[in-house]
């Protein structure tokens, strides 16, 4: 089945009814009050600005060749973007929409993690096989960390006191504490893992494996194994359905996990772990990100060049919008 | 640590013998635990002279560490996983003109590879079979994977447990040519045989998918010309690809490179070339990115300051995959690695968006095969629409019931 955007105008033009009374609403209290999301598009070096009530692309803005990572500071006057091809981290001012400077990175930074101390910055160094530890206010690199061929997912826990990174082709999770910067243990998962997640209690955490197809989910205080899931979907073969993107809800017992090529978004019950639903999107879907009152999902899709807008009540794709071509990380900036 | 046992052999039973055998015990357990966790991983890569080399264009002859290159890089990668494990992986070359001569000698294998072994074949078919023939002698045998022969032959009557192949079949290759043809409604062929005996192994393969996906070869013409086409090529070609009636495609079958990078652009009637010239289909391509296939190629880069090609990727595969095996099951057992390369349990990400496996029954490696030109991808296979009960990589190939029969 083909992905189509004419199912869905009657819903949009309800839900833009909705939405346009709603930004009303919100202009007459605030003129500023506006959602946006900004989502790098790796083969255009650019980043599409999409405002999440006219659901259009507003802007957009030039950064280094090749963006992936990209996550906003604590209160979001800065952006900072892995500009994988261009060896950096560049941060981008909010305000302004402007490059205002950058972070040494190491080479080929691929994703980006923030510790909640908001200082200290990871980065994955996809082809040296190296963890790069940054502080941000004195831009400097405080240590490299071996780790495993191509790592790539990264994942810091609330708490602070530890963080992952998963390497594509070694088939690992690697824990480190953040105080010592030391790897103190490595877990074997299914092929090629890609995402990691900790829950807001940073007592598990979530990893997906591309082409294990698994979801492994790990308790962060021996690094046993809690979960793991598998998933199906009717008419797909299973080779088609490759994990990558994980995204757990704060407000309700949900997690989205993306599943690439399959065009869809697994929905999982986290006090069951039982697969609710899955959601068609575009194309080999990517990367997840929620707005700020978890009201609406945002998916990345790379082969169709559009983000998909899902609705997290209806647990139904509303909306897709056309960005640049391959569409890889995002993050929504809220109300301000 | 062997010698203070052997000091004891020589004591006669005393209290001393008795404390020398306690600390023989103690050692016997320290190095029991050490080995269960630190594995070292000999690959042996067995290669000849190629003496059939005949390309004379620069940009089509093959570097001299073609394959091997490939195999070295999958080494560093997977020392990189084994630190984390206590793995140590290693690439022994063994070069066969350096033990036999020529093509006529038996050559003794025992002389020269270890006690069973991991072993990566890049050899042609007469050595390979020899080698097998020898594997079927000993009790514990080898683990042989074949890096570099496409030859169908080893894929259809050669069933043995302990041969696996990273290296498609000339079956995969001209089905994945098959199903472009097909895709592209271009069923009229005009098949061009090199006419050597591995471009006559090529053209019964590509006869074989001619019949499967009922495509019709409208002329053949073998290729004897002997004269250097650099020159001349704009007189001869049109000439040699005239038929009486047109054809859709000109398929070139020209495995050593003499002739059929001259043919595009020269046929007769304006049609695509395809085969072993222009249009080619193998298992990877400098050009390819996707799937993360650009990390791979930056490492190869940075490894061997040269491009990959699929002679590399072929080798590298094979390491890749006794890795993960040894991995998965913490031994370097050839027989029990072989049981578990072709189990379920096996899966290789291989930077072509989805797992490969073996085809447990004749140890072929399933794959996507990439179809492309010579600065870029075109297509691959297999194709949207070509289906199988099993999985879409067995439309390409041989299956279950043409094989070992």
């Amino acid at each position: 089945m083909i992905y189509t955007r004419k199912t869905l105008p009657m819903f949009t033009l309800f839900k833009h009814a909705s939405r346009t009374a709603l930004l009303f609403g919100v202009l007459l209290s605030s003129v500023d009050a506006q959602e946006l999301a900004y989502v790098t598009n790796e083969k255009d070096n650019s980043i599409s600005v999409v405002d999440l009530e006219t659901f259009s692309v507003i802007k957009n803005i030039q950064v280094g060749e090749r963006p992936r990572g990209f996550i906003f500071n604590h209160d979001q006057t800065l952006a900072y973007i892995c500009a994988s091809d261009a060896n950096r981290i560049q941060i981008l001012d909010m305000q302004t929409d402007t490059i205002i400077g950058e972070l040494p990175s190491g080479e080929d930074p691929e994703t980006i993690a923030l510790h909640p101390n908001g200082t200290t910055i990871y980065t994955a160094n996809e082809d040296d096989a190296l963890l790069t530890v940054i502080d941000i206010p004195s831009a400097h690199v405080i240590t490299q960390i071996d780790v495993g061929v191509e790592p790539e997912g990264l994942a810091v826990s609330p708490d602070g006191s530890k963080m992952v990174v998963t390497s594509e082709t070694t088939n690992m999770v690697h824990w480190i504490d953040t105080e010592t910067n030391q790897n103190y243990a490595n877990s074997l998962v299914g092929a090629r893992p890609r995402s990691a997640m900790f829950t807001k209690d940073s007592s598990q955490l979530w990893v997906t494996s591309e082409i294990g197809g698994q979801l492994t989910v790990f308790n962060v205080s021996d690094q046993s194994v809690k979960h793991e899931l598998t998933f199906a979907i009717k008419g797909i073969h299973r080779d088609r359905i490759q994990p990558v993107g994980i995204l757990l809800m704060q407000s309700k017992p949900l997690a989205f996990v993306a599943l690439g090529p399959s065009n869809h978004v697994a929905v999982i019950n986290t006090q069951t772990m039982e697969i609710v639903k899955y959601l068609l999107v575009g194309r080999r879907v990517w990367q997840l990100a929620l707005n700020q009152d978890e009201s609406l999902l945002l998916t990345t899709n790379g082969i169709s060049g559009d983000i998909s807008i899902i609705d997290t009540d209806k647990l139904s794709t509303i909306k897709s919008i056309k960005v640049g071509r391959y569409p890889w990380g995002i993050a929504v900036k809220n109300d301000s | 640590m062997l010698k203070p046992c052997a000091v004891y052999n020589r004591l006669k039973p005393s209290l001393l013998g008795v404390f020398f055998m306690a600390l023989c015990f103690i050692f016997f357990i320290v190095s029991a635990s050490i080995n269960a966790a630190d594995i070292d991983v000999k690959i042996y890569h067995l290669s000849h002279n190629d003496l059939t080399n005949y390309a004379i264009n620069p940009l089509l002859v093959a570097p001299d560490n073609a394959g091997i290159a490939g195999a070295a890089l999958g080494i560093s990668d997977s020392n990189t996983t084994g630190k984390f494990l206590g793995q140590h992986y290693t690439l022994h070359p063994i070069h066969l003109l350096d033990i036999a001569n020529a093509s006529t000698s038996r050559i003794d294998w025992a002389e020269h590879l270890p006690q069973a072994g991991l072993i990566l074949s890049d050899l042609v078919s007469p050595y390979l079979q020899q080698l097998l023939a020898y594997n079927a002698t000993l009790s514990t045998p080898h683990l042989i994977i074949n890096i570099s022969n496409r030859d169908n032959a080893l894929r259809q009557s050669q069933c043995t447990k302990m041969l696996l192949h990273t290296t498609p079949s000339n079956a995969q290759i001209t089905d994945a040519l098959g199903q472009w043809l097909l895709s592209k409604r271009l069923n009229r062929v005009f098949l061009i045989d090199g006419d050597t005996p591995e471009d006559d192994r090529w053209v019964t393969s590509f006869e074989r998918t001619v019949k499967r996906y009922k495509l019709k070869i409208e002329a053949s013409k073998k290729w004897t010309f002997d004269t250097d086409l650099r020159r001349t090529v704009s007189q001869d070609i049109p000439l040699f690809t005239q038929t009486s009636r047109p054809y859709d495609v000109v398929v070139v079958a020209d495995t050593h490179q003499r002739f059929g990078q001259y043919v595009p652009y020269n046929t007769y009637y304006p049609r695509p070339v395809i085969g072993t010239a222009g249009l080619v289909a193998d298992t990877w391509h400098p050009s390819i990115e996707q799937w993360g296939a650009k990390q791979l190629q930056n490492r190869f880069y940075d490894q061997h300051a040269r491009t990959m090609h699929h002679q590399d990727y072929d080798a590298y595969v094979a390491v890749r995959a006794i890795a993960y095996s040894v991995q998965q099951t913490q031994s370097v057992d050839p027989t029990q690695l072989a049981t578990f390369l072709r189990s379920e349990s096996f899966q290789l990400a291989a930077y072509k968006g989805r797992k490969l496996t073996f085809r447990d029954y004749n140890g072929q490696l399933r794959m996507p095969i990439e179809l492309t030109h010579p600065l870029g991808l075109v297509a691959r296979a297999p194709q949207e629409g070509f289906m199988h009960p099993i999985t879409d990589l067995d439309t390409l190939g041989f299956d279950r019931r043409e094989v070992c029969q």
